[in-house]
Parts: C-alpha cells; structure tokens; sequence
C-alpha cells in the first residue's frame, strides 16, 4: 500500500515537473527583455553580431522547438549552459545546492530544537509570564524583517565582537568547524524569523491536545504529566506542525535570497534572482525544475511522517 | 510563578499606559527643535542609497581625505582577499560589458595603448605608435619581451590575431560595431611592429583600442574550438585560477610579467588574489571591518561621506576619485512633449545638478555637464546652464503648457532610481509631472529604442574621446541607439568631423561647436553628474592609489600590481 502510494506521488511528480517547465519556459520567453541586450548592456550590437549570437544560444529558432531541445537535453541530465558565463548549468546549480540545503537545514534544525519545546512549554505553562515573555518573544520574531536581524546580528558578532565572520563561506579544503563559523550568522537570521511561527502555532496546538477528554483520563490513570505530554498529547499536538515546518521548508528552498546577499551565501536563490535579471533562461528553468522536485519531495516526506506520529493515517 | 489574571493583567496595562502619557506630557514641554528650511526642496525626498550604483572609478579631484603614502618597503607575497560588487559579465575580455568586467579582466589582459589620468592615450603593450598620415594608418612598435600567461613571448602575430578576433562576427566581440565600419585591417610588418589601416574614424580609433580589454591582446590558445573564450590568456599581472559565477573569483600571480617596479622588483608583489563578489556595499563594508576581506570597492556613500568629512575607521584607508562615468538624461524629441524645443529648454533650467548630487551621492560625486570629468583633456569650457526656475516656467508658458504637463521617464532600475526620483521632484516644481517607469536592464534595454518614452535616465562610461558618448546624436552609428532621436544634420555632419581629426586641439573645437548647439537645442544628453568611485582597504595593505576603475591601472603610479601586503 505504501509503495504504491509513494509510487502514485512519484508519477505525478513527473506530470508536474512536465506542466512547471512549460510554464517557465514559457514565461521566461514573455518577460520583457532580450538574453542578448543583457550579454551586451547599452552598446547595441550589430544585426550581424546578434543574429550570430542568437544561432549560438539557440534563440532564433521558435519557442516550441527551443522547448522541445531543451527538454530532449534536460532529460538525459543536461541542462545547457548559462548565456553570461557559459559554464555548464548543472555544474553552477551542483556548486550552489549543498550550501542552500546545508543553510536550511541548519535554520530548520535550529528552529525545532528552539520553537517546539518553548511551544510545549508555554502552552503547559498558560498565562505566566514564562507563556506571555515567550509569545512577546514569538511576536517579536515576526515582526523583524531578516535582513534587519541580520545586520543587528553582523554588528554584534562581527563588528563589535569579532567573533564570527559576515560573509561569504570558508576557503576550499576546510574542516567542518570552519564551515560552522560562517553558518551561524545566517542560520540565526533565518531561525529567528520562523520560530516565532513554529512556537505559535506548537502552543496553539499543544493547548487544543490539553483540553481533550482523552488527557483527563490519562491523568486519571495516574500517569504523570510528562508522560501525558510527550507520550500523547505531542504526537496529536505534532501533526500540524509537522506540515508548517514541511511548508516552511519548501519555502526555504527558493526564499533565502535575502540572507544570501547580506551574508554572500552562494545559495541558489542568489543564482536564480541573478539568472531572472540576466534572462539567463537556461538557469531559470533548471533551478525552478530543481525547487519543485525538492518541493515535491519534502511533501511527500511531510505526509508519510504523518503515519509515524498517527498509526490511524494509512495511504489507500 | 504567579499566574496573571485578566484584570491583572489590565490594571498594568493601565499603569504602563499612564506612565506612557506622563512622559509624553513632560517631553512637549521641551522647545520644538528647530527645523531647517531645505535649501533646494526636492517634493520627494529620496530614501538614502545603501548601496553604490555600479560606477567606474577615474581621475582623483583634490579628495578631501589623502590615502596614507605607502610606507615600508614593498613586501612580496600573501594573498590578498578582495570583495567587488559586480561580477564578470563573460570571460571573454573582447566582450567586455559591464564593471565587473572591467575590475576582472583588467587583471589578466591589456591593450596596446590605454588612457591615463587626462584621458590622453599611452602605450601599454606598444611600446610607441605614430601615423604619418592623418591617422588613415598606425604603425605601433611592439613592447618586447612580454609574456603571456602560457609563457609564450608577445609578438606582431598575436596582436593581428586578437584585432581579427574582434572583426569576426561569429565571437561577438564589442568593437565589432566600430572597427567594422571602418574597415580596420591589421598587418604584420615584423616580428615586433603591426601596421593598422582603417577608412574613418581616424580621430578616435585608438581611444576605441584603450577601451579597456575590449580589443586586448589575447594568445590564440585562449579561444576554444569554436572561437569563444572561457579562459584568457592575456599579458596582465594575474592569471585565471579559478571561478565560481556570482561567488568568486581566483587568480595568482604572472610569474612572466614583463613590468617591474621602480625599484627593479618583479610585479606583482602579490601571490594571490580571491575576489569575492557581494552585491551588497554593507556586506563588502562588514567583511572588511571584520577582516574578512581586506579590500573592497563602493562602500555605502554614506558612510564615505562620513570618513570624509572627519576620517575613516581604524584600521581603514579608502580612496576617492571619478572615472568617466556619468548620469544623464536624454529627452525623446521624436514626440510630444520634448518634439517642442522650449519644453527640452525648461527641463535644462529645472535641474539643479548639485541637488542630484547631494540626492543621489550624498554630494560626493562631481557636477558636470559633458561625459568627462571635469579634470580630463577632454572637459571643454562650456558653462553648465544655471537652475532658473522662473524661465522654466516662462518657457511652459510660451509653449502653450503653462498649466503643466504629464510625460513618462524610463528608469534603469535599480542603478538609476535616485536620478529619477530626485528629478522627477525638480521637475514637478515647474509642472513636469514625470511618471517613472522603473524596468529592470533587460527589459529597460529592450524597451529604449521603442521611444515609447520621454525621458530616459542612462550612464555613459570608458571613454577617452568624445565620439563614443556623442554618437548617441547619430542616427547612422551603430554601435549606440540613438538616445533621445534627435535628428540634426549639421550635429551629424560635426560628429563625422570630429571621428575624423586626429589632431586633439582641432577635434575640441569641433566637440565644443557640437555642446553647444546641443546646449541650446537640448538635443545633446543632459550630463548630471559623474559618480564617485571608492575603494577602501585594510590599512596594512600598502601601495593602492589607481586611477583608473579597473584595479590595474597600468600607467598609473600604483595599482593592484603595485600593492603588497604589509603584515
């Protein structure tokens, strides 16, 4: 039952890989903006120059065929090469991908080990100044745009402390502590704003498990509270939250592009802006394939762990 | 821990909004402070830039802060760390295009001649040049003895090679547009000397040549099976290493290269340099007051001005100085309403170009109204047209418009934002109600030669001669879309004859005729200002003081090839 499931999930992964493409090859083509103003700026190149430059690129065929190319390369691997610097795109996206993921993971990571217990623990703890000092807390994470906590954060622990570094990531050929130094800034920017969603909507939750039938009787039972709450309410309590860190996730893929240029991440949301501006259409279309798949992936992730926390979920 | 209660929790709400309202009470008590009348009040006041527009750096104007001499000795080795904030547009230096093309390109590959500090031409890999005809043929002397990064020496061969690569349509190369038309033909004469016959353009042919790398001299293995170059094989004191497009950018040392300094050192004294590309000035501005980069260009202005204005931070040194890269405006007199020469008059006396200054650069850039900056050979004595509000405001009239006017200005956004905004301000105090239309480059590029506009704002920049910004009058030159369409044979005529004179002090008088027609017809593109250019370093990195936007300015006294690291 569960192979079939993932295995119905995966075939529709296709078709909506297939239906994204063409809208974004599509879309891509009806922006404003030629590939080729862009390669040569202000100085307009001669009708020579660009009709040579168009046969290059493959521009000067219909935009069917060119989709048709595209995709007979894309699916044996081959995603073209960047119109600016005519590096192959799978490499530029392979050099990008981990330090995004490694970004977000550690921002994700960061967020669950912060927001889930303060959630727990100001929804068991409602109404004390624990509970209104952590919502203050929570609101006060959403309210500050991530660049904003970003400098504050760059001002405190670069400038004035000299602790950690602002910018960029570690030399090649670098241990792992290295990589941790220039991950904590941006890590933080990024966590400090979804922990104040994630521990909101914990408590909401947590609260809404307290209040059931089911916990009364438990205590009833005799078994102590935190027992009631890690071996029941949590894992009811759990499930939405699971699906926002899911959303939050796949948010994360594409959405950290602001963090990457205040901290000089070279993730793929920096790759694809640049790619959008430059109409560097061969980039564009492979970092959005690229973030759909991871998008639809964690979906699929994010539902199967529902069976994990509630054995009465099966897949038909 | 007491739990709080509903009316807990009001009763201190309650006290906390009292004790609010007390302190409101006392501080009105206190004198209102003063408000200072704006001296030149623009309706909209823009929002402080926070990062430099992509500028090129020129010629130093008295800065007010000096950099430190160089002191010591220079040291030999290390690698220096830097953070730019434009990455390379293409490896291919004959495609240069964009200023991060300039920083990078500079590094690895050289022209034969170049422009210095004045604008006027100087060898580079020519060792001397001369025509003895009126500029129809050049005879350039090769400098001898210099490598290429693959370690083979320099010669005529490789010179012709480069200058045909860029007639070749099929690389796509910048001066394709300009050397074709003039039907540029290089020949071998020997070993060290080329000989170069072009039909026109005698005037300004080898300003085209210094254009940066647009016509460096390459070694023919730089170019792949198919023509293109990914990595090239150049004369300069860096080599490509290694890059990462939008991250960095590696390069060492040309153990070959043919300058040495003064002292008879071999150049670079540096071993390495990682550029890291931040678009962002606060991110280049941390990095180096952390040390994580020891050296970066365009600060946010704000903070330059405050390092002017007293003195830099600890630790810090930073220079200023101005390129040819200027703001402008061109007005669309294919249609209403600048097809009206009185409404193009008006626009010319409502700006105040020190308000723009003080708008865009926080008044560190440098007010002119040619595309030069003002200490160049090229600067001519025309008076910059003063604000006269009221004449604007008589011309309205006399046109028929007294009541005002609505038109469109295409903004290159973000680059050019402030230019818009604080104009538009200017303009709405005489009743030019400007709408912007703010496009990113691409689309702002494919939408300007529709002249669906009124206003356009643009840059002009590397230039040594005043037929390239100029040409944007003539209809026929290719190279550049006739900004503003303006259509005056006489302009036209004067633009041919000044491409055409070699001789410097006869094509000024050309170019000063054509300003001032163009002054007073506003057909010419409004010049505002030239940006500022900054670059700060560490101060233990000693020697920088290039005049020139590319980090090797190769006549200059010092450069990134002169620079060493002092620690």
């Amino acid at each position: 039952m569960l192979l079939v499931y993932v295995g119905r999930r995966l075939a529709a992964l296709a078709l909506t890989l297939l239906f994204i493409s063409v809208v974004t090859f599509g879309l891509m083509r009806f922006v404003p903006g030629d590939p080729i103003d862009v390669l040569y700026g202000a100085e307009r190149p001669d009708p020579a120059v660009r009709a040579a430059v168009a046969q290059k690129l493959g521009l000067d065929e219909p935009v069917p065929v060119q989709y048709v190319r595209w995709m007979g390369r894309a699916l044996v691997g081959d995603f073209g090469f960047s119109y600016r610097s005519s590096q192959p795109v799978l490499a530029l996206v392979a050099y990008r991908l981990p330090a995004t993921l490694l970004l977000v993971a550690a921002a994700i990571g960061l967020t669950v080990l912060i927001a889930i217990p303060l959630g727990v623990l100001t929804a068991v703890r409602r109404d004390s100044w624990f509970d209104v000092g952590g919502m203050a807390a929570a609101l006060i994470s959403l309210s500050v745009p991530p660049f904003v906590s970003g400098l504050v954060l760059v001002l405190l622990f670069s400038i004035i402390f000299h602790l950690l570094p602002p910018m960029g990531t570690p030399a090649a050929q670098t241990g792992p502590l290295a990589w941790l130094a220039y991950l904590v800034l941006p890590t933080l920017t990024l966590a400090a704003t979804l922990v104040g969603v994630v521990l909101r909507l914990t408590r909401s939750t947590v609260l809404e498990e307290l209040a059931r039938d089911y916990v009364s009787t438990a205590r009833a039972k005799g078994l102590v509270e935190h027992v009631v709450l890690v071996r029941h309410v949590l894992k009811n309590a759990l499930l939405p939250v699971v699906t926002l860190i899911g959303l939050q996730l796949s948010y994360l893929i594409g959405g950290t592009v602001i963090v990457e240029i205040v901290f000089a991440w070279p993730g793929i949301g920096s790759l694809a802006v640049d790619a959008i501006l430059g109409r560097d259409y061969p980039i564009v279309q492979a970092v959005v394939l690229l973030i759909a798949t991871l998008v639809v992936v964690i979906s699929l992730l994010v539902d199967l762990s529902y069976s994990v926390l509630d054995p009465r979920v099966r897949f038909a | 821990m007491p739990r709080i209660t509903r009316r807990r929790f009001l009763a201190g709400a309650a006290w906390l909004g009292a004790a609010v309202g007390l302190l409101e009470i006392a501080g009105c008590a206190q004198p209102a402070p003063a408000t200072v009348p704006p001296t030149s009040a623009p309706a909209a006041k823009p929002a402080a830039p926070t990062t430099a527009p992509a500028a090129q750096a020129a010629a130093t104007s008295a800065p007010a802060a000096k950099p430190a001499a160089p002191s010591g000795t220079p040291k030999r080795g290390g690698m220096l760390t830097l953070a730019i904030h434009e990455d390379l547009t293409s490896m291919d230096p004959h495609k240069l295009q964009g200023v991060g093309d300039i920083l990078i390109q500079g590094l690895m590959a050289q022209p034969l001649v170049t422009g210095n500090a004045k604008d006027e031409i100087e060898p580079v890999l020519a060792e001397s040049y001369k025509s003895d005809d009126g500029g129809k043929s050049w005879t350039f002397k090769l400098r001898q003895g210099v490598k290429f990064h693959n370690g083979k020496e320099m010669t005529a061969e490789e010179v012709k090679w480069s200058l045909d690569r860029v007639l070749n349509k099929d690389v796509g190369a910048i001066l394709y547009t300009v050397f074709t038309p003039i039907n540029l033909k290089t020949t071998v004469v020997d070993k060290y000397t080329v000989k170069m016959e072009i039909s026109g353009g005698y005037g300004s042919f080898l300003s085209n040549l210094a254009q940066s790398t647009r016509a460096a001299i390459l070694h023919p293995d730089s170019a792949g099976a198919d023509g293109q170059v990914t990595v090239p094989i150049g004369t300069g004191p860096f080599q490509y290493v290694d890059r990462q497009p939008g991250v960095e950018f590696k390069a060492k040392r040309h153990e070959s290269y043919w300058q040495k300094a003064p002292d008879g050192q071999l150049l670079p004294y540096i071993d390495a340099l990682t550029i890291k590309i931040a678009a962002d000035a606060s991110t280049r501005l941390n990095g180096l007051r952390s040390s994580e980069v020891e050296f970066i260009t365009n600060p946010p202005l704000n903070e330059v001005q405050k390092w002017v204005d007293t003195k830099p931070p600890e630790g810090l040194g930073f220079k200023k100085w101005f390129y040819n890269y200027s703001d402008y405006l061109g007005l669309n007199s294919r249609r209403k309403p600048f097809d009206d020469v009185r409404l193009r008059q008006a626009v010319r006396y409502t700006l105040d170009r020190d308000a723009l200054n003080q708008g865009m650069y926080f008044g560190l850039g440098e007010v002119h109204n040619q595309p030069f900056k003002t200490t160049s050979s090229w600067y001519l004595d025309v008076p910059t047209v003063k604000r006269d509000l009221a004449k604007a405001k008589q011309l309205l009239q006399d046109a028929g418009v007294g009541g005002g006017v609505d038109a469109t200005m295409l903004v290159w956004s973000p680059l050019q934002d402030k230019l818009a905004e604080v104009s538009q301000a200017q303009l709405s105090e005489v009743g030019i109600r400007m709408k912007l239309d703010k496009r990113d480059p691409a689309n702002f590029l494919k939408e300007l030669p529709s002249y669906n506009w009124d206003i356009a704002t643009l840059v002009i920049g590397t230039i040594f001669h005043p037929d390239r910004p100029y040409s944007y009058l003539d209809r026929t030159h290719l190279s550049h879309p006739n900004v503003g369409g303006y259509d005056n044979p006489e302009i036209e005529n004067l633009l041919q004859q000044g491409r055409n004179e070699p001789d410097m002090a006869k094509a000024k008088a050309i170019y000063k005729t054509i300003i001032e027609k163009g002054i007073e017809e506003v057909g010419t593109p409004l010049y505002t200002t030239n940006l500022p250019v900054v670059d700060a370093w560490r101060d233990y990195v000693q020697g920088f003081d290039a005049f020139g936007y590319d980090l090797v300015s190769i006549n200059a006294e010092m450069g990134l090839h002169k620079t060493w690291i002092a620690k």
